[in-house]
């Protein structure tokens, strides 16, 4: 597993957060705490949110790479999930159901042409530290080339990518998000690819 | 020669989700082989681009963000009865009884079953007979909210104002043919609506 897969995964609750949510709430599975959200119990939803809010902000970073819009996107899609909570019957996990949201909240405000806009300077919380400055440079300059790569592949491609190479998700999970076949998911991860190929090759 | 391997296969194998062993094809085919190579290369090309990591304090800040934005929500709550009759699946069924119901309503009004005049010829030569029973039970008497609802729904409506809001079909359409049925067949369509309605738990 690479470390750009594994980041995706809930990180560490923040001993603050931790302190708000009730702490029986933050007890609680998935499904109990899905309930305890739909009866209205005070600070459920919190629990929710901190429990997912990393790998749903990653997600939208991966759409539109810079942390302004990544963080008012993911507050966009925990407030979307807070109004159709109430129709979640837990067909899918409440991770999968989440990163429906967060792929359609960012398709539809991401265009395809938007380029990737954090500069490498921006980029001072990546753990570099064994790496020589000269190293640091080049592998920011090729991220940044990857991203502005992938900021051009066509919606569904750069939305299956992105959760198969960063997220960790199963085909089925992302045909599940996706609204489309395992199959698909496989065709289009392959042309995704094989389309960054084509960019990545240009530029050089 | 065997056919090329097609995206999912390729992906299979890049992904290690299938040995190579699996396909032999690869063996005889450099441009199968080449693919293969490539879709690896940008897995791995694409594999190390990290996200830069907020700082710690964002969470928080970003937690009390959404709590805020929540607050301005209200409550989650399930939805209410009215929510509930307002869902397309519901919508549709009871407006299709409230069509029903006006249909057949229209029908009764606009055709008596005695000719005017006629009940005057036969009300001279022999006594009265006992009034029929009302082809339709009262709504009330079915204690269904749904039907109830309908009733509330109709029971402004006559023929003409039905047909200035097109809620009627087409010339020739359902509505005229209820308009022709006798009464017995309207007690059967009306016992079959309420079958249907209760099948739908409407």
């Amino acid at each position: 597993m690479t470390a750009s897969r594994r980041e995706a995964r809930a990180g560490p609750p923040s001993p603050a957060a931790s302190a708000a949510a009730d702490g029986s709430l933050a007890d609680l599975d998935e499904a109990a705490l899905v309930e305890a959200c739909q009866a209205g119990r005070t600070g459920a939803f919190d629990v929710v949110v901190e429990r997912h809010r990393r790998a749903i902000y990653l997600l939208c970073y991966r759409f539109v790479s810079n942390h302004e819009d990544a963080s008012d996107l993911s507050q966009d899609v925990f407030l979307r999930a807070y109004r159709g909570l109430r129709n979640f019957r837990g067909q899918s996990s409440l991770g999968t159901w989440l990163h429906r949201i967060g792929v359609n909240v960012c398709l539809t405000r991401v265009s395809t042409k938007t380029p990737p806009s954090e500069s490498i300077d921006e980029q001072q919380h990546i753990d570099t530290r064994s790496e020589s400055p000269s190293e640091l440079v080049l592998k920011a300059e090729r991220a940044l080339r990857v991203r502005t790569a992938i900021a051009q592949l066509p919606r569904k491609q750069r939305a299956t990518l992105i959760l198969r190479t960063y997220h960790e998700m199963s085909h089925q999970e992302i045909a599940d998000i996706l609204g489309s076949s395992v199959g698909a998911v496989k065709a289009n991860f392959f042309h995704a690819l094989g389309s960054l190929k084509k960019l990545l090759g240009d530029e050089k | 020669m065997t056919r090329h391997l097609t995206p999912d296969q390729l992906i299979d194998l890049a992904e290690g989700a299938r040995p190579e062993s699996s396909a032999p094809h690869l063996e005889s085919c450099e441009a199968c082989r080449r693919q293969l190579a490539d879709t690896r290369a940008m897995m791995s090309a694409t594999s190390e681009v990290a996200v830069p990591e907020p700082s710690p304090l964002f969470w928080d800040h970003f937690s009390e963000r959404v709590r805020r934005a929540v607050a301005l929500e209200g409550a989650p709550r399930r939805a209410s009865r009215w929510e509930q009759w307002s869902r397309p699946r519901v919508v549709l069924a009871v407006s299709a009884a409230a069509l029903a119901a006006v249909v057949i309503a229209a029908a009764l009004g606009a055709r008596p079953d005695v000719p005017p005049g006629r009940s005057e010829v036969i009300s001279a030569s022999r006594p009265p007979e006992p009034p029929e029973p009302p082809l339709f039970e009262p709504l009330e008497a079915l204690n269904d909210s749904s039907l109830s609802l309908v009733a509330d729904l109709t029971a402004e409506l006559d023929w003409e104002a039905v047909s200035r809001m097109e809620l009627t079909t087409h010339a020739g359409g359902a509505d005229e043919a209820v308009r022709e049925l006798t009464r017995g067949e309207l007690r059967e369509l009306q016992r079959l609506l309420k079958e249907e309605l209760a099948r739908a738990g409407v």
